[in-house]
């Protein structure tokens, strides 16, 4: 539950030099983690403790989450995996370090696994507005996913991305799947942040776009209906970042270790690559129906104790 | 890439490997002790619930 839009910024131009000399596509990962108690597994509001013990050089990447029971890290933006990899280190390890000296543990699950009390919001205006107007649709201790960030060459072309991301991203939600327990009990899901996560208004599958103006409509319109207070609050699966020049790819679990996440990465990287190329060659993406891509969302959340039968129909 | 997904197929989702532990007696709070213990990589060497 990100900040609101503050305008589109550009990736280090050296950076953006060295990923089209070497034709690659630069790449980054933010992670939401949960902060229990030291002793006990349940959430604790330290996040405010957690910040002030957080290394000045690492202070750009974290930042608070809806939760005071929740921190969030961003990597800067990489074109190697080994890079992310090694970035993303120095951010668990380095955070981690931090809320053990400020009494807490860091943890990475897509929800709160043991039993304890609702932690409260972070006192900040824009959190307070969205639980004024939407209500309790996050109880718990807060819902932790990763984003990963894949970069594109314009808007136009990222909404043909976002429209042939559709079908793949249940598969990527299954792979990163962690979240069976909530409150001490087994869900009977594999992912039951998906489930508590589709209650707010604009959270689902990326709509079939026709241009980057129709998903600007469609952004205008959806802050009309009063069902997000700004474009930071467009929790699509798929969307193009309101600060970079991405498509953010936004549907999984946090998951345990950093070779799921890396995993995650690569695997979005190399889907946005082949999708690039599909829409260089004017391949039209598949309009899959909404129910159908819902049905599967539900399906990779659900995980592999479901035993229906798979379908096809696009 | 195939390293990684060798490990995922090996070791299973986040969510199988918190069951693999409740399934052999650890209580929920040894599964958040070892997701702390993981979110360090402190479990990466030595663990094997497949």
């Amino acid at each position: 539950m990100e900040a609101a839009a503050e305008g589109t910024t550009t990736i280090d131009p050296r950076l953006a030099a060295r990923a089209e000399r070497r034709d690659l596509l630069t790449l980054g990962i933010e992670e939401e983690y949960l902060l229990v108690d030291a002793v006990e597994p349940r959430g604790v509001e330290t996040v405010e403790a957690v910040l002030d013990e957080v290394p000045e050089e690492m202070r750009a990447s974290v930042q608070h989450e809806y939760m005071r029971s929740q921190i969030e890290v961003a990597s800067p933006p990489q074109l190697e995996l080994l890079g992310l990899y090694e970035a993303m280190t120095k951010l668990r390890t380095g955070l981690a370090d931090a809320a053990e000296r400020a009494g807490s543990r860091l943890v990475t699950a897509g929800c709160g696994p043991a039993a304890g009390p609702n932690t409260r919001l972070v006192d900040k205006p824009r959190y307070h507005q969205m639980r004024e107007r939407f209500g309790d649709l996050s109880p718990g201790q807060g819902l932790c996913g990763t984003h990963v960030h894949v970069s594109i060459p314009d808007e136009e072309t990222g909404v043909r991305v976002l429209n042939h991301l559709r079908p793949w991203l249940p598969v990527l939600q299954a792979a990163t799947a962690n979240s069976p327990l909530f409150g001490g009990r087994d869900t009977g899901y594999a992912s039951w942040r998906s489930m508590m996560w589709e209650r707010w208004p604009t959270v689902g599958p990326t709509p079939y776009l026709q241009s980057f103006d129709h998903y600007s409509t469609l952004i205008a319109d959806l802050e009309a209906s009063g069902a997000m207070l700004d474009e930071g609050m467009l929790y699509w699966y798929a969307r193009l970042s309101a600060n970079y020049p991405t498509v953010e790819i936004r549907m999984g679990d946090v998951t345990p270790t950093l070779d799921d996440a890396m995993l995650l990465a690569a695997l979005a990287r190399a889907l946005v690559a082949t999708l690039l190329n599909e829409v260089r060659d004017g391949i039209d993406a598949p309009d899959v129906a909404h129910p159908l891509l819902m049905a599967a969302h539900w399906r990779a959340a659900k995980g592999r104790s479901w035993n229906g039968t798979a379908t096809r129909s696009w | 890439m195939t390293i990684l997904s060798d490990r995922l197929r090996t070791r299973g989702t986040g969510a199988a490997r918190q069951r693999a532990l409740l399934a052999k007696g650890v209580p929920v709070a040894g599964v958040v002790d070892w997701l702390a213990r993981t979110t360090r990589g402190e479990t990466e060497r030595d663990e094997n619930l497949s």
